[in-house]
């Protein structure tokens, strides 16, 4: 069954119609031929095409667009959707190595990008793109346009380490290191990262919005991991617990070396598993991870939060993070849910137990589906030390 | 002072068998020959190499000397040797290895060795089961549940020795009877390991090799590799992973 041939009768088995809801507040957004509106700011590059992409600013047509483009401050399902469905896309179609001709058209997408304030934005409108497109790493989309002269009225105000970093010839994933350390988020960084403001200048590219969300939280989760790997164990077990949009967290951090291990759990009528549950896992070493995760951009999502978390109190821990996605999650948000999901569980105050066992046992307790389900996909890697003093 | 000749068999293994799990490591160079050992960064697998006096054509040292060698560098230039070639290792300052093989003369900074990660203690494990195997056929065994896991379980009990993998939809089952085990002595155990590292260690070996794998209950495993026609010995001892029962 489509979605088409459903038209929102829930055919599907979901809660809610992902589309219905997101039509609705479409229905309200009026659009002339011209736009002379802010962006957060905020810019999409698209993958169709690729590697001539269509690339270009989010524009707020008619809300805060500060506040559309912070995740961390969401609230609920409609909430975003309504925020970033009134966000327009505005598109020109280039090829992603044209960064690097640095012409007054490229710099300004990238001065605009850079901004810590909304830019205003003037263009004119040669066609609208009424297509409603959800997907699970990218966050929900509006209207999208196809533009012509788009110019910034303002000039935008640019942190000046970004500018450094701009003009130098780092390999990307020092630049990104470099000015996530400064403390730059890693939504602000994906939006440089995908403008092609970073890396040796000469190859730089444009990189897909959906791709530069996964490529910034897998190189600064490796490049955390070589930093903790040198740390004390934890003292005790802890338990965190947290939930939002319909995602259940549980992460367990244990007194061992550094392990980690995501298990998904979708249950039935959540978005991407309309029909049953599914159930997934991936997990890896301190070693760097070489092939891309089964769970997908989710996974490199969970795992940055839970290293920041233990570089902050600078030690490591074995951990094991549960997923559990409920039928509330109608329509996927992308993958800042699973970021900020983890990120604000680790700022609660944990459970503390004396073993493994005990702290799983009561993580189990929260988690809706059956155990004999799922926790065949839970282990641990044990270390040699743990069974002599090597 | 050292001075070796192996041939280049025999380097390959060395250096292949630690680069498994660490690009540095000692090298000691005793009275009885050489040995290495190293554990990995995330401390859940260690290597311990010996080369008996008797497998080098040549082997010359005026007294017992470690020396710190760059692993990763010197398994890619024995990657160039071939198998029955001989090939000449000498240490005459503190400074440079010198690998000399046909007409190339190589020459490597040597480490440091007190720069290197500590050397693990050899531990003494009680395992019960005891299984020895053509390496050919372990290997075949692990390649194939890479395919569907990420980590196997193994499982001797009377039956024979067992090799476990489960994917979503699919599972895996290698076994083999006392009959068609080189050795066995039916002892019981089970533990799961990593299929990541398994395989890395498979790659020192192939057919007609042979396999000592010594197993217990959610406790390390040794595997015992005897290689080039047993003039290598390279031991492995692998941590579990547990499952959440």
């Amino acid at each position: 069954m489509k979605c088409a041939e459903c038209k929102g009768n829930l055919l599907c088995g979901r809660s809610k119609c992902p589309l219905v809801e997101k039509y609705r507040f479409l229905r309200s957004i009026r659009i002339d031929n011209k736009i002379l509106d802010p962006s957060p700011p905020s810019i999409f590059v698209g993958r169709i095409g690729y590697p001539k992409v269509y690339v270009g600013p989010l524009v707020a047509i008619n809300t805060d667009p500060v506040y559309a483009d912070s995740p961390w401050l969401w609230k609920s399902i409609e909430e975003v959707i309504e925020l970033r469905t009134s966000m327009l896309r505005t598109s020109t179609r280039m090829r992603v190595e044209d960064v690097r001709e640095e012409n007054r058209r490229i710099v300004e997408l990238q001065e605009l990008t850079a901004s810590v304030k909304p830019v205003d934005i003037e263009a004119e409108i040669r066609k609208i793109v009424k297509r409603a497109e959800f997907d699970d790493v990218v966050q929900p989309m509006g209207y999208s346009a196809i533009v012509e002269k788009l110019t910034i009225t303002e000039n935008p105000k640019i942190p000046e380490k970004v500018e450094k970093v701009y003009y130098d010839d780092l390999k990307s994933h020092e630049a990104l290191k470099l000015l996530y350390n400064h403390g730059f988020s890693t939504y602000y960084l994906q939006k440089i990262f995908s403008a092609g403001m970073l890396g040796e200048r000469q190859s730089r590219k444009l990189v897909p919005t959906r791709w530069s969300i996964t490529a910034v939280h897998s190189i600064l989760g490796e490049k955390i991991k070589r930093e903790i790997a040198e740390f004390e164990v934890i003292d005790s077990t802890m338990v965190f617990s947290f939930e939002h949009f319909g995602n259940h967290f549980e992460i367990i951090l244990s007194p061992e070396r550094y392990f980690f291990q995501l298990i998904e759990i979708w249950q039935r009528k959540s978005f991407w598993s309309p029909r049953e549950d599914w159930i997934g896992a991936d997990g890896e070493d301190i070693r760097p991870k070489k092939t891309y995760s089964n769970l997908s951009g989710g996974y490199y999502a969970a795992r940055l939060p839970v290293l920041e978390h233990l570089r902050r109190i600078r030690r490591q821990a074995s951990i094991l993070v549960i997923r559990e996605i409920k039928p509330t999650y109608y329509a996927p948000l992308g993958v800042w849910v699973v970021e900020e999901g983890v990120r604000k569980a680790l700022n609660t105050k944990p459970e503390i137990f004396s073993s493994f066992k005990e702290a799983f046992e009561s993580a189990t307790l929260r988690i809706e589906t059956d155990r004999r389900r799922w926790q065949h996909y839970v282990f641990r890697q044990t270390t040699l030390e743990s069974f002599f003093n090597s | 002072m050292i001075d070796v000749i192996m041939t280049g068999e025999v380097l390959k293994t060395v250096t292949r068998a630690v680069v498994a799990l660490v690009s540095e490591a000692r090298m000691h160079f005793l009275e009885k020959g050489l040995h290495s050992r190293a554990v990995d960064p995330a401390n859940v697998a260690m290597v311990i190499v010996d080369v008996p006096r008797d497998s080098f054509e040549v082997y010359n040292i005026d007294e017992e000397k470690t020396v710190g060698v760059d692993m990763d560098r010197v398994f890619d230039i024995s990657k160039s040797i071939s198998a029955k070639d001989l090939v000449e290792l000498s240490v005459q300052d503190e400074s440079t290895l010198r690998i000399k093989f046909g007409s190339v003369e190589y020459k490597v900074a040597l480490i440091d060795p007190s720069a290197i990660r500590k050397e693990p203690k050899i531990p003494e494990l009680e395992l019960p089961a005891k299984i020895v195997i053509d390496a050919g056929e372990f290997k075949k065994a692990i390649a194939a549940a890479d395919k569907i896991s990420d980590h196997v379980v193994f499982k001797s009990d009377r039956d024979g020795f067992k090799i476990e993998a489960r994917g979503d939809v699919d599972s895996i089952m290698f076994q083999m009877s006392e009959t068609e085990l080189i050795e066995f002595n039916g002892g019981e155990a089970r533990s799961m390991f990593s299929v990541d590292y398994l395989k890395e260690f498979c790659k020192v070996a192939g057919s007609g090799d042979l396999l000592t794998i010594h197993l217990g209950t959610n406790y390390p495993v040794r595997l015992v590799f005897e290689l080039v026609g047993g003039k290598t010995r390279v031991e492995y001892i692998l941590a579990p992973r547990i499952e959440a029962e």
